[in-house]
């Protein structure tokens, strides 16, 4: 089924928010602490309120007394809650935050404005790297907190110690990944407008959790949530950064509300670069010991996330202490979770929430122990799987698998990739003094989250559940109304075809109407790969409530038993005699008007369902990537990716597809391309623009294939598992081990991200300067 | 001190539009803010993700790095100028080859797939990627855009 | 940004006070300072314009003393940030610490220095290298003002501009040459040419 979406995107009638143009339309332009860290001497607006089309000035003496925090929508365990407030009281703690708000009549006339600010910064010593952050003197970025370690979380099973001590091998390193940004194509961007004396703040935001939005709003304006409308009607792309509000959303409804009028803030790229929510930057302090059959005896990992200088709305990446033990069946595992801050942009969610970062720190270590004790590396990861029948399992870091097969992933790949043949011409192409090299990179993923109770626990300010309200209309159809807004992820089509499954109706006649809190249910928003979950679970309660109404009323009309009959296709007829028949349609205008209904049953046709997952459900699947390398300049080409997995029961194929492209892509962008570079010394980012932060184009990505299998899940209603952010978790692994397999003779091992061709041409330099070669085929440079 | 603005007559989507423009509009937002076309969309501009590209006689140009004053005398499609009550052949590529999950930048490549079948190249897939690589695309990683190109070039 | 230089002024050390004391005077020889500006309480207003890396960009600062002791020590703090070219923020702490070499002055210059903003994303190795390179130059300033000054020919102090050349100096103990100077025309003008300037 194509996509009910496409018939206004492809004719360019996305209704994004920077397209929405009203009357007195005003705008707003920030000026932002161009230092990592600064104290902020002194503001003198005056030059600025004087210029023509200023309409208001916010400074941070403004704003504090009547803004209460940006809360935290999913806080780091037991940390303590840094959260900002819409502008800074003293001390300015990163590159790129906002520090004064000027709206004006157009944005060109707000960014005069800003540079007519005479504002004295004053600089102070700031951190760069989680390493310098923790040492003894370095300079503390919340003077109540007293350290830089914002919360240290420890889990773990069994005894590691004693694993590693019988071991016969173990590997350990420090682990760099790197900061990357999201990168949507649109940026972040919000349009609010207050009507005074009506009392209604109606704001269209680009975010991927309107009812969230609207929340966190209420609670920073210290204004009623049932005032305020939040709506996404389009969003360019998001992939974690749009969820929460911002220091700048708080700010914009601030003008808002004081000027009457509608006021819009577009983010551009220059700013996009300096505040928008970055990602993933961490260093992983990991061991992993096997016996001499390469099982794993023991693992852990300490990491350090880079935080920047506060919790984003969804915390750290957290998922890479819950998923840290992947696919393999190893009792003793310790992970400990590190939240470090610094001067820098805060971090938060992007595509995987820590699990690309976890993946490629086990995955690498595994195979260098393969390479270690001589064992292939499939047979490896086939001698550590948790079987399909040991499962339900629970991990030490405290996931329950709800199911899975990952040795069939495994050995599709393997197939796929052509594993034996590469080999071989890896074999014969060394001979010619040729580096060609397979790898290959596991992985288990949470989808969904296991219930609003887990939720709760976690302080979380949302839950897990979704809740759809269907309504049959007098067209033959039903309008189906989410709060969960369209990102990209197809949303719409999905529930659509679920909604018109479960009930029996031609998916023409289904409209969603997404992403508007006016009229949805309150839910919980799109991420965490959890809306089919949810959202089917929903669907399904309020489809079938509809449907079983429809039915009676049916049978009332028909004068015939309930029992009897079935919906197909928008038509209810008897099983046994199809000529008697009616029309969905007619029985839903027979609801609505109320003249023929059985006793006691009331007029309308329509149902309000919320559904909250008891589990979340776990995808898995297998990468494999070909590489062919030249160690004299580190210049290597990816010639073949294939990605094998299992997301459960495909809703529809052709979207998960799209999903997992999108995905790869990502990871591919950030493994092999992707950096945002701070400047060691000045702190200073330095490739903020377009032109410098190298995001993939068409000419640079191979050709990516697909396979999978399809085990359906059995904690999910319709079996369904997510497939959101399956794509980003295992790809830059499986470059990486092809890279190191490749390059095996020179005794390379890889140990950060990205993989620029400079990088691995280091690696072999160090390596040949080390004597590092096996003893195989000996290089030829 | 505004200065004084510049008269333009140009031809967007087969309409004459006469204006007069500040001299440094760019030609995108003179698009979609003075001509209400908000199709065309705005990802960065440095003139480098693509989002606003439209064809300036033909050939596919990044408006944001273009002032709207540059435009004087030429025509310039938008994707606009494609909407019919049924697709045109172009975005029914896109939508059959799933080739779109946001929406962003589709008008973008939609206008440059046409333009490429205009200069009616055959263009191996390699080729072809380099043509596109003027337009980013976040959500998809290309394959289907480049699944839907291919089938709207080879389609008589 | 910290750095430090060296120098010697073939001069006693109250004749080189004399000159360094007036902190205008002295901003004057920073090369691309293009104007100085005394204004009320001690507080002047620079002009300069500098070129690193590929960007170019001009300073407005606010200048003032914020430490001084008679031929001993001069510390002078710069804040402002640019109003053409590269968007960026400066603040500077100067120290000029003086010492007695019997006929000659030892004169230590310890600079701390910030730039933020689009500016800053050149990176601090090339920020460097150009605060070396201005500081040699004003070191070499700062010989041939001091001589012309002690020799009766001292320097007025309204708006008059230094020689502004962001040539890369000849070592302090020489006057910058002809050939430098035309180097440094050369190199200032390709700067000027290449320079990213912001978007309006």
């Amino acid at each position: 089924m194509t996509r009910v979406e496409d018939e206004r995107l492809v004719r360019g009638l996305g209704r994004y928010v920077d397209d929405i143009d009203p009357p007195r339309l005003a705008h707003v332009a920030f000026a932002r602490c161009p230092y990592p860290c600064a104290r902020i001497a002194s503001i003198d607006a005056s030059r600025a309120r004087d210029l023509d089309g200023v309409l208001e000035v916010l400074l941070p003496d403004d704003v504090l007394g009547r803004t209460g925090p940006i809360s935290i929508l999913r806080p780091i365990p037991d940390a303590p809650r840094v959260m900002p407030y819409a502008l800074p009281r003293e001390v300015a703690l990163y590159e790129g935050q906002p520090v004064v708000s000027i709206c004006a009549t157009s944005r060109a006339i707000a960014e005069d404005a800003v540079a007519a600010l005479d504002i004295d910064y004053e600089p102070v010593p700031h951190v760069s790297d989680v390493e310098a952050a923790l040492e003894d003197d370095a300079p503390v970025l919340h003077p109540e907190l007293g350290t830089n370690l914002l919360v240290q979380n420890p889990r773990g099973e069994g005894s590691p110690d004693a694993g590693f001590a019988d071991s016969e091998v173990v590997v350990d390193d420090r682990f760099r990944i790197n900061r990357v940004s999201g990168l949507p194509m649109e940026t972040r961007a919000i349009v609010a407008t207050y009507t005074p004396g009506v009392r209604e703040l109606d704001v269209v935001a680009s975010t991927q959790a309107p009812h969230l939005f609207r929340r966190q709003l209420s609670d920073s304006l210290r204004f009623p949530e049932a005032d305020i409308r939040v709506a996404t009607h389009d969003c360019g792309g998001a992939f974690g950064l749009k969820l929460g509000i911002f220091a700048e959303d708080v700010l914009v409804c601030l003008h808002a509300l004081d000027l009457g009028r509608p006021v819009k803030w577009v983010e551009d790229r220059m700013e996009f670069f300096r505040a928008a929510t970055q990602a993933r930057e961490s260093l992983h302090v990991a061991r992993m010991g096997a016996a001499s059959d390469g099982r794993i005896l023991a693992y852990t990992n300490r990491y350090y996330v880079d935080l920047g200088a506060h919790n984003s709305p969804m915390g750290s990446p957290m998922l890479s202490s819950l998923m840290f033990q992947g696919p393999y069946a190893f009792l003793h595992g310790y992970v400990e979770r590190n939240v470090v801050l610094t001067n820098k942009v805060p971090v938060g969610a992007y595509r995987g929430y820590g699990q690309p970062e976890g993946c490629f720190v086990r995955e690498l270590l595994l195979d260098r122990i393969a390479r270690r004790l001589r064992i292939d590396p499939l047979e490896i990861r086939r001698r550590n799987f948790i079987a399909p029948d040991q499962m339900p399992w629970q991990t030490p870091g405290g996931a329950k698998y709800d199911s899975g097969d990952y040795a069939t992933c495994l050995e599709m790949a393997a197939e796929g990739i052509g594993y034996a043949a590469a080999r071989e011409r890896q074999r014969a192409l060394r001979e010619e003094g040729r580096y060609t090299g397979i790898g290959v990179a596991c992985y288990v993923e949470m989808t969904g989250y296991p219930g609003s109770k887990f939720l709760g626990k976690h302080h979380a300010e949302y839950g897990a559940h979704e809740g759809v309200v269907i309504r049959a209309n007098r067209s033959g159809g039903v309008d189906l109304y989410t709060g969960v807004p369209p990102i990209g992820q197809s949303t719409e089509t999905a529930f659509t075809q679920v909604a018109a499954t479960v009930i029996g109706l031609d998916a023409a006649r289904v409209r969603v109407f997404a992403g508007d809190t006016q009229g949805t249910p309150v839910n919980t928003g799109s991420f965490a790969s959890r809306t089919l979950i949810a959202g089917s679970g929903a669907i399904q309660r309020a489809g079938r409530e509809i449907r079983d109404k429809a039915l009676r009323v049916a049978a009332f009309m028909l004068e015939v038993p309930v029992d009897g009959l079935e919906l197909v296709d928008s038509v209810i007829r008897v099983v046994d005699d199809p000529q008697v028949s009616v029309s969905f349609e007619d029985v839903a205008v027979n609801a609505f008007y109320g003249h023929r209904l059985p006793e006691g049953e009331a007029p309308g046709l329509e149902a309000t369902a919320y559904y909250d997952p008891i589990s979340s459900a776990f995808s898995y699947g297998t990468a494999a990537a070909l590489v062919e390398v030249d160690p004299e300049t580190g210049e290597f080409s990816l010639d073949r990716f294939l990605f094998v997995h299992d997301c459960g029961r495909q809703v529809n194929p052709m979207l998960v597809e799209g999903q997992l492209h999108g995905g790869i892509a990502q990871a591919l962008g950030a493994a092999l391309f992707e950096e945002l570079v701070y400047d060691a010394d000045s702190g200073q980012l330095i490739n903020g623009s377009m032109i410098d932060y190298f995001m993939p184009t068409t000419a640079d990505l191979p050709n990516i294939e697909l396979d999978h299998t399809e085990l359906h899940s059995p904690v999910t209603p319709m079996g369904v598992r997510g497939i959101g952010e399956s794509g980003t978790i295992p790809p830059g692994a499986a470059v990486a081990n092809a890279l190191c397999d490749a390059l095996a003779p020179f005794g390379v091992d890889i140990n950060r991200l990205p993989l620029t061709a400079e990088y691995v041409w280091r690696l072999v330099s160090q390596a040949e300067s080390r004597g590092g070669w096996s003893g195989e085929a000996r290089p030829r440079l | 001190m505004t200065p004084l603005p510049i008269d333009i007559r140009l031809k967007v989507n087969g309409e004459p539009v006469e204006r007069a423009v500040e001299p440094r509009r760019s030609l995108v937002d003179f698009l979609r803010h003075d001509l209400g076309l908000t199709g065309t969309h705005v990802g960065c501009e440095q003139g480098v993700c693509g989002m606003c590209t439209v064809l300036f006689d033909g050939e596919p140009i990044k408006s944001c790095i273009m002032l709207a004053a540059q435009a004087d005398g030429a025509e310039i499609t938008t994707i606009e100028a494609l909407n019919g009550e049924d697709l045109h052949p172009a975005q029914r590529a896109f939508k059959e080859a799933h080739g779109l999950q946001c929406g962003y930048c589709t008008p973008a490549f939609v206008l440059t797939t046409v333009a490429l079948r205009e200069r009616g190249l055959r263009l191996e897939r390699d080729e072809l990627k380099e043509e596109l690589a003027g337009v980013l695309c976040r959500c998809t990683g290309y394959q289907n855009i480049l699944t839907a190109v291919e089938s709207y070039l080879a389609d008589d | 940004m910290k750095f430090e230089e060296t120098f010697t002024i073939a001069h006693p050390v109250d004749e080189a006070w004399a000159f360094f004391e007036d902190a205008n005077r002295l901003a004057r020889c920073v090369p691309g300072v293009e104007s100085v500006q005394p204004g009320e309480e001690g507080r002047s207003r620079l002009r300069m314009t500098q070129t690193v890396g590929y960007m170019s960009a001009t300073f407005d600062l606010r200048m003032h003393v914020s430490d001084s002791r008679p031929n001993e020590l001069l510390e002078i703090t710069s804040v402002g940030k640019t109003v053409r070219g590269a968007a960026g923020e400066m603040r500077s702490v100067n120290r000029v610490e003086l010492t007695d070499e019997g006929g000659k002055t030892g004169v230590r210059l310890a600079s701390d220095v910030a730039v933020g903003g689009m500016l800053g994303s050149v990176g601090n190795k090339a920020m460097e290298a150009k605060a070396r390179e201005v500081a040699a130059a004003f070191a070499a300033n700062v010989n041939r003002e001091v001589d012309a000054f002690s020799s009766g020919g001292g320097g007025g102090d309204s708006g008059q501009s230094a020689p502004a050349t962001s040539a890369p100096a000849a070592p302090p103990s020489k006057p910058a040459g002809w050939g430098s100077q035309i180097v440094g025309l050369i190199r200032t003008a390709f700067a000027w040419l290449f320079r990213r300037t912001r978007r309006v």
